[in-house]
């Protein structure tokens, strides 16, 4: 079934459109979520935080501005990423106020020029190293996983992430550390 | 994120528009299945030019198992492809170690039948594992390239074994198929992308990259050492001991003197070729002087050799021919001496080194092939000759080589009871140097190619009987 098809079912039926979405994207829902959070049942549980994400949110996806899979990606990351967050304020027993304390002008405008700064010096790396850089901080795999699909050793991958590290460090204007 | 730093927390967070790049791109999936699409297009044909027929084999058979390797854990049938790609990569290291030496030759059917097996087994497995990759996304593919791919596969055999040389239509219609395939493959393939997500890639000992650097470079590194081993021809010389000769062989020796066999030549005939000289009626000494001849060099250094024609007063003549080789010569690697006059007819070759090593006279007998090869003449229409040949090479550090060529001549126009008979003789020896022992694959030094030296020893050789049919210079 194309985008196209299951855009059209969504529209008509959601409810049937949401299940051959799930059935056909399942796996790269999956694929992502398992990248963030390692452990089974979290990550199903996330797999049906994100079903009910893309729920609330799929009238917000503009086919202009990328693939639906590309969409579906980004929504199961930062469900994923958040859900991770929340496990780990929950095992720091640290409020969401306190993780989470909103940027001042300043911070925020610092924060775009350091994105700005990111995107250009990934733009610089080679095509080997953006998917190590991608894999490691988009997809937040386990570098176990990232050498086995990369057909790397884990030491190998962990001594080509540590000079990726230490070249962003340095373009980024960070400490040296 | 487990252990992460401020820095990469940094990195993660600012992370939040989805990379440019496909997200298809980071599954183990898709660039395993090219590796295996890339691995199947490169060992199915072979481009018998430039070395293509080496080295894109061995590109592809790397890519199978690469591809394999990544997907083997999956399920049984890539268990089973990896496996069959494990038996590929050893092959393919048998072969082309096998090529950089003289045994190349060696069970060339079991390992044809060898090689062709696991091409077809890898067809066959990867046929099994898309079906069971479909399957468990619940699907059927309309298509089904890998089995059009077996059964493509069985017909470029059957060509091979049946119909050679079956012409460009044929051919021309086998590649259109095989593209088609290949292409419906890769299709087939990406129809799967979704099912990529779920693949598991196996873990690895050793970085795809390093694999095809170890495997390439000791590759190159053995068929090196053999192509510089088998390069060299082992002659097991004997140093030469100073005995009484028999009275037979004394009297020849003095008889040989007194026609005008030169002494120095005399001196490097063993026994054995005293002993044939026995019935000697005549000589004729023909030396190569590097004054009048160009080629009377090799490696940039004096090359000398002499001819001594001994008319044995039957009809047959043994002719003697002994180079000389400079000290500053390097011969390490396959020299080659080889008659090359035609229309004559010869047999019974010989040859003998003799050379100094620690202060030790050495002799070592070459073996000689003789071989009839049918020629054509501008003039005389196609003929049928022997063309002997040694192969030798010198130890390293030998000091004052000499080859001494032989052979056998028929004097077959010479009419023996005519008073005005007469026989001449324009003679061509050829001794070639192998600059190098690389040559890929192996094949015993023939004196072409472009490392080669040559020196050629050629003089003109003239008979009139005397009155007593003996022939006299």
């Amino acid at each position: 079934m194309t985008d196209a098809d299951l855009l059209a079912r969504l529209s008509s039926d959601r409810a049937d459109g949401m299940e051959a979405l799930l059935r056909q994207y399942g796996p790269l829902l999956r694929y992502v979520i398992g990248g963030v959070l390692r452990d089974g049942p979290d990550a199903e549980d996330c797999l049906s935080e994100v079903s009910l994400a893309l729920w609330q949110k799929l009238d917000s996806y503009d086919p202009s501005k990328g693939g639906l899979s590309a969409w579906l990606t980004a929504v199961a990351r930062n469900t994923a990423l958040n859900h991770w967050k929340a496990l780990h304020r929950r095992d720091t027993h640290t409020s969401e106020a306190e993780a989470s304390a909103p940027d001042t002008p300043e911070q925020a405008v610092l924060r775009r020029e350091r994105a700005e700064q990111l995107k250009a010096a990934i733009a610089r790396l080679g095509e080997r190293d953006k998917q190590l850089f991608y894999r490691k901080y988009y997809y937040l795999q386990s570098t176990a996983q990232i050498a086995a699909e990369m057909g790397m050793t884990e030491r190998a991958a962990e001594g080509r992430l540590y000079r990726l590290r230490q070249r962003l460090r340095q373009e980024l204007g960070g400490d040296d550390a | 994120m487990r252990e992460w730093d401020a820095f990469d927390q940094e990195l993660a967070e600012s992370m939040t528009e989805l990379p440019p790049e496909a997200v298809r791109a980071v599954t183990p999936w898709r660039t395993a299945i090219d590796r295996i699409v890339l691995g199947l297009c490169l060992t199915c044909f072979t481009l018998n030019f430039a070395c293509l027929q080496y080295i894109l084999p061995a590109i592809g058979t790397v890519n199978l198992y690469l591809g394999f390797r990544a997907l083997r854990n999956n399920n049984r049938w890539f268990q089973f492809g990896f496996i069959c790609s494990i038996c590929k990569v050893i092959l393919l290291s048998i072969n082309l170690v096998l090529n950089a030496t003289p045994y190349a030759d060696i069970f060339p059917v079991s390992r044809t039948i060898l090689q062709a097996a696991a091409t077809f087994l890898l067809f066959l497995s990867l046929r099994e594992a898309l079906r069971r990759a479909a399957a468990e996304l619940g699907r059927t593919s309309r298509r089904d390239p890998a089995l059009w791919a077996m059964v493509w596969y069985l017909v470029i055999l059957f060509l091979g074994l049946a119909w050679p040389e079956p012409g460009w239509l044929v051919w021309g219609a086998v590649m259109i198929a095989f593209v088609r395939i290949i292409r419906s493959l890769t299709k087939a393939a990406a129809e799967l992308d979704d099912w990529g997500y779920a693949v598991h890639a196996a873990p690895v000992k050793i970085s795809s990259a390093r694999f095809q650097g170890l495997l390439y470079s000791s590759l190159l590194v053995v068929i090196l050492l053999c192509s510089f081993f088998f390069g060299h021809i082992r002659l097991s010389g004997t140093p030469i001991r100073q005995t009484l000769d028999s009275p037979e062989a004394a009297s020849t020796r003095d008889r040989l003197l007194d026609l005008g066999f030169p002494r120095e030549m005399l001196d490097y005939l063993p026994p054995e070729e005293l002993e044939k000289l026995a019935g000697a009626s005549a000589c004729v000494f023909r030396p190569n002087d590097s004054d009048q001849r160009h080629d009377m060099e090799m490696d940039g250094h004096p090359f000398t050799a002499s001819g001594t024609m001994v008319y044995l007063g039957d009809g047959t003549a043994r002719f003697y021919v002994l180079a000389e080789y400079d000290d500053a010569i390097s011969l390490y690697w396959q020299n080659l001496a080889e008659f090359r006059d035609s229309g004559v007819t010869r047999w019974d070759g010989a040859c003998y080194l003799t050379y100094q090593k620690g202060g030790v006279t050495h002799r070592t007998t070459v073996p000689v092939t003789e071989q009839m090869e049918t020629l054509d003449n501008y003039f005389t229409g196609p003929f049928e000759e022997t063309r002997i040949r040694a192969r030798y090479s010198f130890p390293a550090g030998a000091k004052e080589r000499t080859c001494l060529f032989v052979c056998s001549l028929q004097l077959s126009e010479l009419d023996l009871s005519a008073p005005d008979a007469y026989y001449n003789h324009n003679c061509i020896v050829n001794f070639y140097r192998d600059r190098s022992p690389l040559r890929y694959p192996y094949q015993p030094f023939a004196g072409s190619g472009r490392s080669r030296d040559l020196a050629q020893y050629c003089q003109f050789f003239e008979f009139q009987l005397s009155d007593s049919g003996t022939p006299a210079d």
